[in-house]
């Protein structure tokens, strides 16, 4: 490894109204290394890597390349200099081929027309010399998630980053996938070359960073060797003092409350996403399905809520069958649900506080008289819950949209714990919440729980999912593949999420 | 106070009033003096004048508001023309079929009349959109033209003036079904504007507090969190529709009984289109949409005042356009801001050389 600082950052300010999102941040980046950047939910980093990569100016502060002082002007300019992103949310043209997705904006190729074989070859060619070999002839929608990202990495790099950041790359991959990013992100450090590597999952940082530099309220706490830090000491340093602590209650498992059998649901556009998917919640009792992302976690949570109706099988809840029911037949039997898509779904993100905290119960008696809705009435319910989620400073004519994610999501699970007085049903409920948010939320759901309701936690998130769940199911390709109960191995349910399941009778053979 | 939104609105729609006027002076050529005299004449110059101008204005407020609450849910209804001139054929069949009965019950009968058939006239493109997914912007726009074959057929062959030469109308309405205007001071409030104003009012305080209109503004905002709120959706945007119809319907019993007082293809000229670039310049239609709706009335009348000194006739509608492309322009640069550059950027050329010298 070598001590010479490619590209460094200093004193980097940017602010928004009265929002400093950056205070004075430095940051140095060393040729062949591995740098973590760390920080909770709004702690500065996306802005001071969109500063780095060009994308907006910082309003004070300067950035060195090679011990210039430089401004970058734009990505492409960035790019230029040997400064590359990849984004969280891919951006390519879904219609186009990987290769012809290699070549948007980067014209390499000579002559106007260029052959379909042409743009392939080359791109073959390309992918080679990086070592990021894939179809170049499927359209990008046909790409796994995982080569949707090589593509993305395989074109940052052949332009000629030097740099590569990567932001949130491992929150879309299965542990196997994320295997495979960590040797590619590997032979760009034997290489001699930086990346940049932006994530909340602890065990993944440490599991790959040479230095990690930690983040907060847009301020550098530290940066340390990889060889300094443990989970303690970067938790502690990103939150500015120790988690709270969850506390675990014992819950006696009651009778079963939600029984589904033979489910089997269609996404948007009319495949089948979940497969004959039978599965029982017991009152008292948490049960995880994990699983990566897009396996049908959205179609199956959405169904077991009524917001979809399943092409066959049964849903039943406290032994009343609710096949095919609306929403609001699940609502009166007592299912709360937290959705996936929060602010397009669980909450009308345009809307005021109030009236999302009223929306699974707008037409309750209490609430209205005649075809009014009744203003005090409503005000009065959506004031108790907020104050019930510790949001009480909010005003209650503040459009959801300008929360915080975890915010919102406390208003909304706070709204479904109330509707929910059977069964819970939580899509991804500690997604993008830093780590108190997060913390605050298990909680909440453990004491749900040994109140007696019946929760299905639903997560991509293996460390989280095993400390939460009493029992554990994985879903891969829209089938429940593996079942595991009381002490469960770690590894085995990882290789299940990648639809590898070892001994007992798998569901399908791995194509 | 109007938010950032509301001033660039305001502002766009300002700019293009006065540029879309300046334009038609230019265009027709018309003496300064002379289009200022005419335009004061016009509004608040002349009780005929503000009649007049509190006319227009009426039918585009219900025009508007046809408009204004399908898209407030993200539906176009375009065809309030459609609508208006169902309304008017309902209201002019109950003068036909009570032609002596008293003006107090016969005015609101033929306002029930022509609210149900400009209701009516929207059940098909709206059961067409909400369960069969048919484009609502096409099917309203089309049966406009459905609407126009059938007033031809009932002006023309069944209700037509025997002794009419040249365009197509009814016979009269019954005369005692004839609005008047209150006077109110030196002016004369036209009957017909006032109705418009309550119906306005009162349809946009019931949306403001009932429980189908917080139905709306969720499915609005999002139609998915107002299936998970477990709303009837499809029922709620199919009334919806209904009520747009409701008052383009009104505007056609107003138009017919204040104005041109027999069925025919005069009631409307185009307003069901002017209507939709009212609601949305307006963006909403509380009272916003009562401001925008004087606004066209008197762009409206500037143009006619044009088109009297020899302009043609199609300028009214230059106006309208131009003075939309500038309300889309300000929509399109109220995301910018003018700012004072920092020293980054004022440094810049420094930076450009700095890397040109690696």
């Amino acid at each position: 490894m070598s001590d010479e600082t490619v590209v460094a950052l200093r004193g980097i300010t940017k602010t928004y109204g009265d929002l400093r999102a950056n205070d004075g941040v430095d940051l140095d980046l060393r040729a062949g290394e591995v740098h973590a950047l760390l920080g909770e939910n709004g702690a500065g980093k996306t802005t001071l890597m969109n500063v780095l990569s060009g994308a907006i100016a910082p309003d004070q502060g300067s950035i060195l390349i090679a011990g210039e002082p430089v401004t970058l002007r734009s990505p492409k300019h960035a790019l230029g200099l040997g400064i590359g992103v990849v984004h969280q949310h891919s951006r390519l043209v879904e219609a186009l081929t990987a290769a012809e997705n290699l070549f948007v904006g980067w014209n390499k190729i000579p002559g106007v027309f260029r052959s379909r074989s042409t743009v392939v070859k080359r791109a073959q060619e390309l992918a080679k010399q990086y070592n990021l070999e894939l179809d170049m002839e499927a359209e990008v929608w046909q790409l796994s998630v995982a080569d949707k990202q090589r593509l993305e990495i395989l074109r940052t790099l052949a332009r000629g980053a030097k740099v590569l950041i990567l932001d949130e790359p491992t929150a879309v991959l299965t542990p196997t996938e994320t295997a495979g990013l960590f040797d590619l992100m590997r032979e760009q450090r034997d290489a001699h070359e930086s990346v940049v590597f932006i994530s909340h999952k602890l065990r993944e940082v440490l599991a790959i960073a040479g230095r990690i530099t930690v983040i907060r309220q847009g301020k550098n706490v530290k940066t340390l060797d990889r060889s300094e830090a443990d989970v303690d000491t970067i938790i502690q340093l990103m939150i500015g003092g120790d988690v709270p602590a969850v506390s675990r209650k014992t819950s006696t498992v009651g009778e079963t409350v939600m029984e589904v059998e033979g489910l089997s649901v269609r996404d948007d556009r009319g495949e089948e996403a979940v497969h004959d998917v039978s599965l029982t919640l017991a009152a008292g009792e948490i049960v995880g399905l994990a699983g990566v992302t897009g396996n049908g976690q959205r179609e199956l949570s959405e169904t077991l809520a009524g917001l979809r109706s399943p092409i066959a099988g049964r849903i039943e809840v406290g032994g009343q069958d609710l096949t095919g029911r609306s929403c609001r037949a699940f609502v009166r039997a007592g299912v709360g649900f937290v959705p996936e898509d929060r602010l397009g779904t669980g909450l009308a993100g345009n809307e005021t506080i109030w009236r999302n905290a009223i929306m699974r119960r707008y037409g309750a008696d209490q609430l209205t008289r005649g075809p009014m809705l009744k203003q005090s009435a409503s005000q009065e319910m959506a004031k108790e819950l907020v104050s019930q989620v510790k949001l009480s400073a909010e005003d209650l004519n503040t459009p959801v949209r300008a929360l915080s994610g975890g915010h919102a999501q406390r208003l909304l699970t706070g709204r479904e714990l109330e509707v929910g007085s059977k069964v819970l049903i939580l899509a991804f409920p500690t997604r993008g919440l830093d780590v108190s948010a997060a913390a605050y939320l298990r909680q909440t759901i453990l004491d749900a729980r040994a109140r007696g309701i019946a929760v299905l936690f639903i997560s991509e998130e293996l460390d989280e999912i095993l400390e939460m769940s009493d029992r554990l199911l994985v879903i891969y390709e829209g089938r429940v593949n593996a079942e595991f109960g009381g002490d469960i191995d770690r590894d085995a349910v990882g290789r299940a999420m990648g639809g590898v399941v070892d001994g007992a009778a798998p569901n399908r053979t791995q194509a | 106070m109007p938010g950032p939104a509301g001033r660039y609105r305001i502002g766009s729609v300002a700019i293009g009033v006065v540029l879309s006027t300046s334009f038609g002076l230019l265009v027709s050529g018309a003496d300064l003096g002379q289009f200022f005299q005419g335009l004061w004449n016009s509004s608040l110059g002349e009780p005929a004048g503000l009649e007049n101008m509190l006319t227009v204005a009426a039918g585009l407020l219900l025009l508007g508001l046809a408009a204004a609450i399908p898209l407030r849910i993200g539906l176009w209804n375009i065809g309030g023309d459609g609508q208006l001139f169902l309304g008017a054929w309902g209201a002019f069949a109950m003068g036909q079929l009570f032609p002596d009965m008293n003006s107090a019950l016969l005015i609101p009968l033929m306002l029930v009349a022509g609210a149900i058939c400009g209701a009516i006239w929207t059940i098909i493109p709206a059961l067409a959109r909400v369960y069969l997914n048919v484009n609502e912007i096409i099917s309203t726009l089309l049966f406009n033209f459905i609407a126009a074959s059938w007033v031809l057929y009932w002006a023309g062959s069944k209700w037509g003036e025997q002794a009419s030469a040249g365009s197509v109308k009814s016979e009269n309405i019954p005369s005692q079904t004839i609005l008047e205007s209150i006077p109110v001071g030196s002016y004369l409030i036209p009957i017909g504007f006032v109705i418009a104003v309550v119906f306005s009012a009162v349809v946009w305080l019931f949306l403001r507090g009932s429980v189908f209109g917080y139905e709306m503004s969720i499915i609005g905002s999002s139609p998915k969190a107002a299936t998970y709120a477990g709303m009837p959706t499809k029922r709620v945007m199919i009334a919806v529709f209904a009520l747009g119809g409701v008052a383009a319907g009104i505007a056609g019993v107003l138009e017919m009984l204040t104005n041109v007082q027999r069925f025919g293809p005069a009631l409307s000229n185009n307003t069901g289109y002017t209507g939709v670039v009212v609601a949305v310049l307006a963006g909403g239609f509380g009272p916003e949409l009562l401001v925008m709706a004087i606004v066209f009335a008197g762009i409206a009348i500037a143009g006619n005042i044009l088109t009297i000194t020899g302009a043609p006739g199609e300028l009214v509608f230059a106006m309208y356009g131009l003075t939309l492309i500038c309300a889309a322009i300000g929509q399109g640069l109220r995301h910018l801001k003018i700012v004072n550059p920092g020293p980054a950027e004022r440094d810049a050329p420094a930076g450009v050389a700095a890397e040109g010298a690696q």
